[in-house]
């Protein structure tokens, strides 16, 4: 019988998330592609996890597990795309908000996330079934303007992972 | 559950550790704006907007970090941790 051993209060995990949305504009269907953005993982209390981002750096969210928080901060994140869109008057205004939301950093977070690595590098820190990658992965945030037909039945699997940084 | 601070006790804080900044409502949350910098993620409370709602403590731990806003000033206003 295998032990699963819980993390300590106060343990972090560096990660690494990659999402694709599709959402309407004020007159623009548009393609959001995120890569390897940063985001820490907390485990703040018994059964509450908490993950904040650094890029982007506006935004946190809540789970009793590192699963559930990140099911939720990835809800988060296509939520304040929506937000965007609505103040969005045309594609490149849509297009340069969600740049600066994923280029403005949490640098408070983001000194402990360069600090969480070296725990994972230890082998101190993982997560179940979670792979690992390199901190320095390249991030990057791309929009582009779709076309009605060039929308397809793949545009409703978006593609969402989260991997763990070392 | 989470731990929980009170919005009016935000705003205090704000209004303390921050001058300047700018509370902005959107239909599902608030933002925060200071010096070309947004908070997204400052939630209605529950339930949707109430007056003065519990907010859950970690949207506010990572907008404090994400000003910088120093914790011998916050810490007269909410307690994050």
């Amino acid at each position: 019988m295998t032990e699963k051993i819980t993390p300590a209060i106060g343990t972090k995990y560096p990660l690494l998330f990659t999402y694709r949305d599709t959402l309407f504009g004020n007159g623009f269907l548009v393609e959001v592609q995120a890569t390897n953005g940063r985001a820490l993982c907390v485990r703040e209390s018994e059964d509450e996890y908490w993950v904040y981002g650094i890029n982007p750096g506006g935004m946190a969210a809540y789970g009793e597990d590192p699963d559930a928080a990140h099911a939720a901060f990835r809800k988060t994140f296509s939520h304040i795309l929506v937000d965007l869109a609505h103040g969005s008057e045309s594609f490149e205004e849509f297009q340069s908000a969600v740049q600066t939301f994923f280029d403005q950093t949490n640098e408070g977070y983001g000194a402990e996330w360069r600090e969480a690595l070296h725990a994972v590098k230890r082998g101190e820190v993982s997560i179940e079934g979670i792979a690992i990658v390199p901190a320095n992965s390249p991030r990057a945030i791309t929009v582009s303007m779709k076309q009605v037909e060039q929308v397809t039945a793949q545009d409703n699997s978006a593609n969402v992972h989260y991997l763990l940084a070392a | 559950m989470p731990r929980v601070v009170r919005l009016d006790d935000v705003w205090q804080m704000l209004d303390n550790c921050l001058p300047g900044h700018e509370k902005i409502s959107k239909p599902h949350r608030w933002n925060v704006k200071f010096n070309g910098r947004l908070y997204h993620e400052v939630p209605l409370g529950r339930h949707g907007a109430r007056a003065n709602p519990e907010i859950e403590t970690g949207h506010i731990r990572g907008l404090v970090k994400f000003f910088g806003i120093k914790k011998d000033c916050y810490e007269n206003f909410v307690n994050l941790h």
